[in-house]
């Protein structure tokens, strides 16, 4: 397993380094964000251990960056700050963990272990078919450059569709992932709000995103209609 | 309040006594007058020896004229004519002025006035008795009283009324700001206190208060973002030992004991530099001494034989300027300054020491790094400031060295100015010169940006 630790402390950078490799590590350093950033594009790392505060570019502008060029590459986040905004803030951006400066070593290990075990699958911080753009931190959707206002039903029902893009998704899927078992009390709210839903993000732009696949159920299409 | 309204009802009882007591007086003088003009009228009617039976008294007066065997001579109208109306002893004491006596000795009811005086011949004398009834003058006082007990008591009940009304109308403004003043916590919350709509002084009070609390607010909100900066900016060098001791003990490894005496170097220049701030802050100022500003510096520069770039130092005239201050804050100062200079510098670092127009001393140090923006030049005297978020620690320093700076040259009354040592070079560099007063520090000076 190959590693990538971005961390401009010269020393704990060595002591990671050292001990990493005797876990059976590989292990690469960069010092600032702007190297570790390009070793992360070239390099074909299984984890990324990343500080917050580095030279020329930061944590969150690497993270935030590699995402946007679709690059999975699982990243622990290391910051000295520890405010809950600030971990909030570097888990959105598309990081995968966060550890508080100082941290134990023993439990860096770990969830890089946890990190390697889950792999590398697509998890977009920002959902996107085509031109379609769902930002389930931000709450926010826009299709181009205009954005688009949903209501909290609207924007679930569009997050798992598109978070499934080109699969049918059934009526009962559905319901049973966007409404929690109470809150049904028509037969047809799947049909109602998929209605809602392509008079927000489809008639006003002359498109067609969701499309009904007749006598199964819905799928959202991954150029975005 | 309820003070004021004792002191006034006490006020008002004592003027109803005063009154009566006056009124009583006023009525009974006029009576034991009336009373005597009637003696004196009927003794001269007997000195004239033209006394009528039954003697002519207005409306109810009565009169008695009696002889040394105390036998009735003559009365008036409703007057007895067998016994005399007064006995022995009070006939005397009437003699010498006026009495009260019970009614019923002159056969009416009430107490009745008396007066008497001598008449007649010397060899035959007689006394006239005049008695005048008085239940007049206790029905009139007693009404008097009433009237002025129950419309003083009115009066008091209006007017303690009023002085409440008026007294809380001008306090109320100090019971909110009271009541404010209770809620305000002190725990994180930026309060104010309600300020009145009123223009007076319970307005400018209330302002001022306020103005107080913004200024108490700012610096504890400025001394919770040093604390925090502080702990972040202890929890790196905390971070590096902690991993290299781990690793050293997962790994069964020695760890780099010269990498863990780097980290403690930096926590403890760390540390250090925070202590200097602290105190710093407190009031009082280190202690001067005459101090030779050349000599020191050069001993200051002979640290830096090793520096990455070579630290020259030199004088801009022949004087040796002398000032009074603390020598242990100045190498400091120029320690920080040389630190800063070195660590951005291309090729070389200078510093000269000078006489300044004041008869002070003015040291520049100068590098040809890559200087400080205009716009950046005050922020830099600011604690944990990194220009460019540069956070590259090899070169960063703590953020702390421009402050202490700044802080250690104030206390001692001088200041700090930063320019481009080349204006329009490329690089500009950095001049720093600092300013230090001959004589004793005049308080208030600060760190300066042109």
């Amino acid at each position: 397993m190959r590693l990538l630790v971005v961390e401009d402390e010269v020393r704990l950078a060595r002591a990671l380094q050292k001990g990493l490799r005797s876990e059976g590590f590989a292990v690469d350093i960069s010092h600032d964000g702007a190297s570790g950033l390009e070793s992360a594009r070239v390099g074909n790392y299984d984890a990324i251990v990343l500080d917050v505060m580095l030279p020329r570019l930061s944590g969150y502008e690497v993270v935030r960056t590699l995402r946007r060029e679709r690059n999975w590459v699982p990243v622990l986040l290391l910051s000295a700050k520890d405010g809950e905004y600030d971990e909030a803030d570097g888990l959105d951006v598309g990081a995968d963990d966060y550890l508080t400066k100082p941290f134990s070593y023993v439990v860096l290990v770990a969830r890089l272990r946890a990190l390697l075990r889950r792999g590398a699958p697509e998890r977009p911080a920002v959902l996107v078919a085509g031109d379609l753009v769902l930002d389930p931190a931000a709450k926010q959707v826009a299709r181009g450059d205009a954005t688009i206002s949903l209501t909290a039903r609207e924007f679930s029902l569009l997050e798992y569709l598109m978070r499934r893009a080109g699969e049918v998704v059934s009526r009962l899927d559905l319901l049973e992932h966007v409404w929690d078992s109470y809150g049904v009390s028509e037969a047809n709210v799947v049909e109602v709000y998929v209605g809602y839903l392509r008079r927000k993000i489809d008639t006003p732009f002359g498109r067609a995103a969701v499309t009904t696949v007749r006598g199964v159920g819905y799928r959202l299409e991954t150029d975005g209609g | 309040m309820l003070l004021s309204t004792v002191a006034l009802a006490v006020g008002l009882a004592i003027g109803v006594v005063a009154l009566t007591a006056v009124l009583r007086f006023g009525l009974e003088r006029a009576t034991d007058d009336a009373a005597a003009q009637t003696a004196g009228d009927v003794a001269s009617l007997i000195d004239e020896g033209r006394l009528p039976d039954p003697i002519p008294a207005g409306g109810t007066t009565l009169v008695q004229v009696i002889d040394q065997q105390s036998r009735v001579l003559a009365a008036s109208a409703g007057g007895d004519r067998l016994v005399p109306a007064l006995n022995a002893e009070q006939l005397s004491a009437a003699l010498s002025g006026p009495q009260t006596v019970p009614g019923a000795q002159f056969g009416v009811s009430g107490p009745v006035r008396t007066v008497a005086r001598q008449a007649g011949p010397p060899a035959t004398p007689s006394i006239v008795v005049v008695g005048v009834p008085a239940g007049d003058i206790d029905d009139a006082v007693r009404i008097a009283r009433t009237a002025l007990i129950v419309g003083y008591a009115v009066l008091l009940a209006v007017l303690a009324a009023v002085a409440w009304r008026i007294v809380g109308a001008t306090l109320r403004p100090v019971e909110a700001l009271r009541a404010g003043a209770e809620k305000i916590t002190g725990a994180g919350s930026t309060d104010t206190l309600p300020v009145p709509a009123s223009g007076d002084e319970i307005r400018r009070l209330a302002d001022t208060l306020n103005g107080m609390l913004g200024r108490l607010e700012s610096s504890r909100r400025r001394q919770r973002a040093f604390v925090a900066d502080a702990a972040h900016e202890l929890r790196s060098p905390l971070a590096s030992l902690r991993t290299q001791l781990d690793v050293a003990l997962v790994t069964g490894t020695d760890p780099d004991t010269a990498d863990l005496l780097a980290e403690v170097d930096r926590l403890t220049g760390l540390v250090d530099d925070l202590l200097i701030l602290a105190r710093a802050d407190d009031a009082a100022p280190p202690p001067r001494e005459v101090l030779d500003v050349a000599e020191l510096a050069e001993q200051v520069v002979l640290r830096y034989a090793d520096a990455r770039v070579p630290v020259t130092a030199g004088r801009t005239d022949n004087r040796a300027p002398v000032v009074q201050a603390n020598p242990t804050a100045v190498a400091r100062v120029l320690a920080n300054i040389l630190d800063n200079a070195v660590r951005y510098a291309a090729t070389n670092v200078t510093l000269s020491v000078g006489a300044a127009a004041d008869g002070g001393a003015m040291v520049i140090v100068t590098d040809d790094g890559p200087g400080i923006p205009a716009a950046d030049r005050r922020r830099v005297f600011e604690r944990f400031t990194r220009l460019h978020d540069a956070r590259d620690r090899h070169t960063g320093g703590s953020g702390l060295g421009l402050a202490i700076v700044g802080e250690l040259v104030r206390q001692q009354g001088g200041s700090v100015t930063l320019d481009d040592k080349s204006p329009g070079g490329e690089p500009p560099g950095l001049r720093v010169e600092v300013h230090l007063p001959s004589g004793c520090a005049v308080v208030g000076g600060s760190p300066s940006a042109t």
